[in-house]
């Protein structure tokens, strides 16, 4: 009984064994899947994730959203590393035909096309135009109805796109060539930063109008666009804006190709929302700026530390995180990794504000405009800049110095010239003691200023630990307002004074007029000076250079006089790369920053 | 509630317990217990450690307006005595460094020059704050809702159960984070106080278990008959019987309180203003490769003060509950059944 | 026993509702969706606020937004969930939720399989040994596990568990004295586990030295750690060692039936080496398939059993098909090792597999045993975060259980009766110490993934944590309490299977219906 059930066990076992043993054992060729051996794929990660394919709206404006249109469309000009403008005439060229008026004529190149095989023509300029300048919109911005996510919301036959532009609200309605090919572009008045006004890189028109109208033919919607803005026709641009403002805004890929249509080296193939997006080369793409790896895949992660870990592991193979001196350092521990540390278009900056009722408003001394000024200059005068550099910048960056222009870049040729004569030597030092004089000789006591900074940002933190004891000194009672939230809360009113920083995108001198010019988009302390605006005004319709320092001069000379605030230091950037996989980076200080001149990557063998 | 557990019986005598009987002859309940809790090493090790972190965190550096031993305050920013803010904390020459030496920063400093030792204490006082605040807050509200629910029973029972449950439903660290998110701007005390308020759900399951069984003892009859109200009874009478319980899990309460605030810190719910040692970690996250210092005292100070607790804590469950000690020795029994078994084994042969 | 089903669903029902009820109105007071409107000073602020709040319906009463809330969230018994939005970016919560919880469930699974099978086992052999150095050891170490920080350590573990540990495997070169220390430290672990005299002991450790010296040389000599596999060879040697180790523990050795049909599903996995690996050749595998072949091999390990029959063909079933488990599984883990050179020099891991972030590498997709590999690869750490906290209760509840059964009178009933250690350890001790572990386990999960919060946010797994605390961070309500309701029933439903479990499990509990 036993026996044969051990008999007939070992027959089963042996009848297995016989079966394999007529299968030789080869095998081991993996049945590898559908995609592509990784090999000839980077990984870069970045700390935001992207939320809008149309970076032209003053919501989507933003670099994480910047970072992808530099990779997908091309633009006819572009900054190298060392901030010159280039052109790439293989996807188009323009030229200033007259300087009087000025003219500017853009020719879109014939094999130029985005990724669905239309061509990019002037239609595509002319929406870019139609938005930026502002001339077919129906009502002004602050008519405008805006959902929670800051996207306008327009009513029946309005017709508003929200965007902005210095120069284009100067222009007539262009002239397009016959061949649609050309766009030409008056100005009414000379203008001084003509050449960034229209690259080209907008959001494709076919695209944006086939989506609005529910046009099916790509070449009928682009003569829809140009017919609608020849005509200015309020029913066809409603919505055509609307779709222009957030039709573009997604987190993962839509279905809809249409929505994410390249024209540069790359094309979208894959975005997992909030934590990848995976780029592939753009085989309709046939310009001077093709993409060196076939595919590149950025990785979203909001922690410097992770990313660096990320990077040590080999999981990234370039990163740009938010420069602190641990993170430099713990970079540079990092064996086979090249790392690259320099200044940022960024730069941190206090802010005063003058419009809130607070310490700074003259409204709160009964509109006495000089004694606001003298609390303001008080505060300046005790803020210790030079402390900040030296116990925070300085040991990352090497011979790093205060900003002491508010309107020019530390290394621009004329930077040197205008910090000479601007007035900012006046507060080189932090003197606490003169700042209590100044406060006692206009008869304030003790004024409470509640000072607004990131709450989550260690470097930050350590700011407000530096001026907290300085301004006391001063006789100011410091109150801390620190927020999560900060960036929403900007120009709200609820602080009086705030230290973050701007990016600058271009190095155009009215880069940053709308921060100072009254009601400005980007002026958050509701400061006004008539004088100044006309400065400016003048500033933005002179071509000549001489001037143009001149000019500059003065506006910085008045934003020290009247005690408008301080710039305090360009950002410490770094950027790291794995060199053993990846070489050509060189890392730019305007955005696109670490993605800058990715046609010069390539990989190590 | 449909299904009951068993009531957890008091353990009875056995006969293995002989030699710890005659050990405890004549002892009074108390004196078994602390006697049992001081010959516990690990919690007496437990116990050294947490007065000696408490005597250092509140003495170095004083509490409120009284200044303390040490020379820096927390905020105060001093000149980096090394670069870099390196610890000037030196081993002993036998352990590999340049001698035995505290220094001015023996922690280090950080990149403001604020001294990382003054700053741990001042976390640390931080961390033993809301430790006691939410030990006592628990412990009170636990007694009180297990013993109403345990002495009443029926509806009472009913409806402060299902409270319970309804606080269990969610992981506390998710309670932890909303009331974090309401309450972390208004300080430590009253964070630890509303999370005091909803860590209470396990002892009052075991105290109002402890209490269905108490109440059915004589000596609570014996009150009753007395003349005794049910506040005196549940006071003077069964509390004091049920203490083993509430002691024990407080103390394990309290160490998952540190660690809980340190998380909620991490997560950017918990403390916003002040120091806590879970933001000091959470700040310095990135220097743990490069300024390590920064990264590992305020983390080794958590782990001590929890670890600490957890030893005192199973010292007191051993000394209040001897149920699961195998007395007097398990070798000795084992190696018996042991002998046994072989006994077995060669007689069936 | 129905009267207890829909009592118990009523009851669930209400629990749901009403903590439903109290984390709305909490997480109403915590969040602020107004915070950067609130204290506007710019012209049109009030026009601004005044929009948001029509747009949330901030001015109705709290209670009545959640019943807004609660008639979206109650479609869902029809199929048509409507859980609001995360009204910054438009995006329904139930699509936020939908790909979360498939992250999150993942984690915790199967860092909850790990910690009971580890923390059970320890703990019992703790309690077994008690107040011996190895109890004293594991108590020590389960209460550091227990006051770590657990974003302290993750950082620490991506450190040197990933980022150091693959730079090693670049060239593994395995220090001497760390051989030692391995060796050395595993035969004290094992002797002390083991326990009984000292000759006994000094047997132990030399067999346990011996073996784990023989691991190390394998290891070593067939440069495992680069190119790992078993072979046909050692899945034979292990098969036949796992047919012997759970033929002991299920029935004893001394139970030839059970002992021989064992050994014989061994030799079938040893067997069917080759033709799995055929198989694998031509069918593309999926977890269907590798889930199914699973089932399949207890069934043979049942048909086993059965077939060497006896008076008692069931118990000799149960021990084939046990063992069939972990030797198809061994089949499994081969097939999987194979692969493993393909994976660590695939273009997209470049010989580091262990990661530090994210769920998977992006873009990888080359097939299912590459793509289990990275999956392993990217659960390694946050699943070993996790572990290290519920290890240490599961060991601490299974010692102290065991504990306590040990001292009950049945156990020396048994005893006295001249059971052997193993059967009083086996069948009567550890299904008992088990019962309050069966209650315990599916409300720890809940804990579990009250952890995940923490862990996913530190290894940037876009999970259910990860998206509560994010949405709390910024205000939105939403989303929240898409997880608070996700949570709410998982809790409930744990606590119903809890409940079930000990009813199961022990007798003396009866559902009183």
């Amino acid at each position: 009984m036993r026996l044969r059930r051990i008999a007939a066990a070992t027959t089963a076992v042996a009848l297995g064994a016989a079966l394999a043993a007529c299968a030789p054992p080869e095998d081991e060729n993996e049945n590898e899947g559908n995609s592509d051996s990784g090999a000839e794929r980077i990984t870069v990660g970045w700390n935001q994730p992207f939320f809008s394919y149309n970076d032209d709206t003053s919501n989507g404006n933003a670099t994480a959203n910047a970072i992808l249109v530099y990779l997908t469309r091309s633009t006819m000009n572009f900054y190298d590393a060392e901030q010159e403008l280039q052109t790439d005439e293989s996807f188009g060229t323009y030229e200033k035909i007259s300087d009087d008026p000025l003219t500017v004529k853009y020719t879109v190149a014939d094999d130029a096309r985005w990724s669905d095989g239309t061509p990019v023509d002037a239609a595509d300029l002319l929406l870019a135009w139609a938005a930026g300048s502002g001339k077919v919109n129906t009502i002004e911005a602050d008519q405008v109805e805006t959902d929670d996510n800051n996207v306008p919301v327009l009513g029946e036959g309005q017709v508003y796109f929200d965007s902005s532009s210095a120069g284009l609200p100067l222009t007539e309605t262009p002239e397009i060539s016959d061949d649609n090919k050309s766009m030409t572009l008056t100005y009414s008045e000379p203008f001084a930063d003509w050449e960034l006004q229209i690259d080209g890189g907008g959001v494709a028109a076919h695209a944006t109008v086939m989506n609005a109208l529910d046009i099916t033919d790509p070449m009928e919607a682009k003569q829809t666009l140009i017919d609608a803005v020849m005509a200015n026709d309020a029913t066809k641009l409603g919505p055509i804006s609307s779709f222009w403002n957030s039709g573009f805004d997604f987190k993962s890929l839509p279905e809809d190709e249409s929505l994410y249509l390249s024209s540069g080296a790359y094309v979208l193939t894959e975005m997992e929302d909030g934590q990848y997006a995976t780029l592939e080369e753009n085989p309709e793409y046939t310009g001077d700026r093709p993409a060196s790896i076939p595919t590149v895949t950025v990785q979203w992660n909001e922690d410097p530390n992770a990313q660096a870990q990320q990077l040590a592991n080999g999981e990234i193979d370039l990163v740009g995180p938010q420069a602190t001196t641990d993170i430099v350092e713990a970079l540079q521990n990092i064996d086979g990794t090249e790392v690259e540390t320099g200044v940022e278009a960024s730069y941190e900056h206090v802010d005063l504000v003058v419009d809130n009722g607070g310490p700074f408003d003259p409204a709160t001394y009964g509109g006495d405009a000089e004694t606001a000024r003298t609390v303001r200059q008080a505060f300046l005068t005790a803020y210790p800049r030079q402390d900040i550099i030296d116990r925070l910048i300085a040991p990352l960056e090497e011979g790093a110095e205060t900003r002491d222009s508010f309107i020019v870049t530390p290394g621009s040729p004329t930077y040197d010239e205008i910090v000479g004569a601007n007035g900012s030597d006046e507060y080189a030092e932090s003197d606490p003691a003169a700042a209590a004089a100044l406060l006692e000789s206009v008869g304030v006591s003790a004024p409470t200023v509640r000072i607004m900074f990131a709450a989550d940002n260690v470097r930050r933190e350590n700011q407000f630990e530096i001026i907290k004891p300085a301004l006391e000194e001063a006789g100011f009672v410091v109150e801390d307002a620190r927020n999560v939230d900060w960036g929403s809360k900007l120009g709200d009113g609820t602080y009086d004074a705030a230290f973050f920083a701007w990016q600058s995108t271009s190095t155009g001198v009215t880069e940053s007029q709308a921060t100072y010019y009254t009601g400005g988009l980007n002026n958050l302390t509701g400061y006004t000076d008539p004088a100044m605006d006309a400065l400016w005004d003048e500033l933005s319709v002179t071509t000549d250079e001489d001037r143009q320092v001149e000019l500059q001069t003065q506006i910085d000379q008045m934003l020290y006089d009247n005690a408008y605030g301080l710039p305090l230091f360009q950002f410490p950037s770094v950027a790291a790369w794995n060199s053993e996989r990846l070489e050509g980076v060189e890392p730019a200080p305007l955005s696109p920053t670490i993605f800058h001149g990715y046609w010069n990557w390539s990989l190590v063998d | 509630m449909t299904v009951e557990t068993p009531p957890s019986g008091i353990p009875e005598e056995r006969s293995e317990n002989a030699i710890e009987l005659k050990d405890v002859a004549g002892l009074s309940q108390g004196q078994i217990i602390r006697r049992r809790f001081l010959r516990h090493r690990g919690a007496m090790a437990g116990l050294a450690v947490i007065a000696l972190i408490a005597l250092l965190a509140i003495t170095s550096i004083g509490v409120g307006p009284v200044p303390g031993w040490w020379k820096h305050a927390p905020s105060d920013q001093n000149p980096l005595v090394n670069p870099q803010g390196t610890p000037t904390m030196g081993l002993p020459t036998w352990l590999g460094g340049d001698g035995l030496a505290f220094g001015d920063a023996p922690f280090g400093q950080d990149e403001l020059g604020r001294d990382i030792f003054a700053r741990t204490m001042q976390g640390t006082q931080t961390s033993l704050l809301v430790m006691i605040v939410v030990g006592s807050v628990s412990a009170l509200l636990g007694m009180a809702v297990g013993a109403l629910a345990g002495f009443y029973r029926g509806a009472t029972d009913q409806v402060l159960m299902r409270l319970t449950d309804l606080i269990i439903t969610f992981p506390l660290i998710v309670i932890g984070a909303v009331l974090g998110k309401m309450v972390g701007a208004a300080g430590p005390f009253i964070l630890a106080v509303v999370l005091g308020a909803v860590s209470w759900t396990t002892l009052a399951r075991l105290v109002r278990a402890e209490f269905l069984s108490l109440r059915e003892r004589e000596f609570v009859d014996a009150a009753r008959v007395a003349g005794a109200s049910d506040f005196r009874i549940i006071v003077k009478h069964m509390i004091p019987n049920a203490m083993g319980v509430v002691i024990v899990n407080t103390t394990l309460l309290m160490a998952a309180a540190v660690i809980l605030e340190a998380s909620l810190s991490y997560l950017g719910f918990g403390i916003q203003t002040g120091t806590s040692l879970g933001k000091m970690i959470s700040d310095y996250e990135q220097a743990f490769n490069t300024r390590p210092w920064l990264f590992w005292w305020p983390g080794l100070f958590v782990i001590a003060l929890a670890l600490s607790i957890n030893f005192v804590g199973d010292g007191l469950r051993d000394a209040f509950d001897p149920r699961q000690k195998k007395i007097p020795s398990a070798r000795k029994m084992a190696r018996a059944a042991g002998r046994m078994a072989r006994q077995d084994a060669k007689a069936t042969s | 026993m129905l009267m207890f089903l829909a009592r118990r669903l009523m009851t669930s029902v209400l629990v749901v509702l009403v903590s439903t009820v109290v984390m709305y109105v909490l997480v109403d007071i915590a969040i602020d969706p107004l915070e950067d409107l609130r204290t506007d000073t710019r012209p049109g602020a009030e026009d601004r606020i005044a929009a948001r709040t029509a747009m949330l319906d901030l001015d109705s009463p709290v209670l009545l937004r959640y019943l807004d809330w609660l008639s979206g969230a109650s479609r869902c018994l029809i199929g048509s969930c409507d859980l609001g939005r995360d009204w910054r970016t438009g995006t329904p919560t139930t699509e936020l939720l939908s790909g979360a919880v498939t992250t999150t469930l993942q984690l915790v699974t199967v860092a909850t399989l790990l910690a009971i099978v580890l923390g059970v086992f320890v703990g019992i052999v703790s309690a077994l040994r008690q107040y011996s150095g190895f109890d004293y050891g594991l108590t020590f170490v389960s209460f550091v596990l227990y006051s770590l920080p657990t974003f302290w350590v993750a950082v620490l573990l991506k450190q040197f568990l990933a980022i150091k540990f693959n730079d090693f495997l670049a060239d593994p070169q395995i220090a001497w004295w760390f051989h030692a220390l391995v060796v050395l430290g595993t035969a004290t672990v094992v002797m002390a586990a083991v326990g009984g005299s000292a000759a006994r002991r000094l047997r132990v450790f030399g067999v346990a030295a011996l073996v784990s010296l023989a691991v190390m040389l394998y290891v070593d000599l067939t440069d495992f750690l680069v190119t790992p596999g078993l072979g046909i060879v050692l899945v034979g040697v292990l098969g036949v060692g796992m047919a012997f180790g759970i033929t002991a523990l299920s029935t004893g050795l001394s139970d030839r039936r059970s002992l021989y049909a064992s050994l014989t599903v061994a030799a079938l996995g040893v067997a069917l080496y080759y033709p799995v690996l055929y198989l694998w050749y031509y069918v593309d595998a999926s977890w269907p398939i590798v889930l199914g072949l699973g089932l399949l091999a207890v069934l043979v390990g049942l048909g086993v059993g059965l077939a060497w029959g006896g008076p008692d063909r069931w118990t000799v079933a149960r021990t084939a098909a046990l063992t069939a488990l972990p030797v198809a599984g061994l089949l499994f883990v081969d097939r999987l090792m194979s692969s493993w050179d393909n994976y660590v020099d695939h273009g997209l891991i470049r010989g580091r597999p262990i990661s530090t972030a994210s769920r998977r590498t992006p873009g990888f997709d080359s097939g299912f045993w590459l793509n289990t590999l990275d999956l392993f690869g990217h659960l390694l750490l946050p699943t070993l975060t996790l572990v290290l906290i519920s290890f240490a209760s599961y060991s601490r509840y299974s010692r102290a259980s065991t504990l306590e059964v040990l001292g009950q009178d049945y156990i020396r009933t048994a005893r006295a009766k001249g059971l052997t250690e193993r059967t009083v350890i086996m069948r009567h001790a550890f299904r008992n110490a088990l019962i309050p572990l069966a209650s315990i386990v599916p409300v720890d999960i809940i804990t579990l993934v009250g952890g995940a919060v923490i862990t996913e946010r530190i290894f940037n797994w876009r999970g259910m944590g990860w998206l509560f605390a994010n949405y709390l961070d910024q205000n939105v309500i939403d989303p929240i309490m898409g997880y608070l309701l996700v949570i709410a029933i998982l809790a409930v439903v744990a606590n119903f299977v809890a409940d079930l479990f000990y009813a199961v499990l022990d007798p003396r509990i009866r559902v009183a219906a």
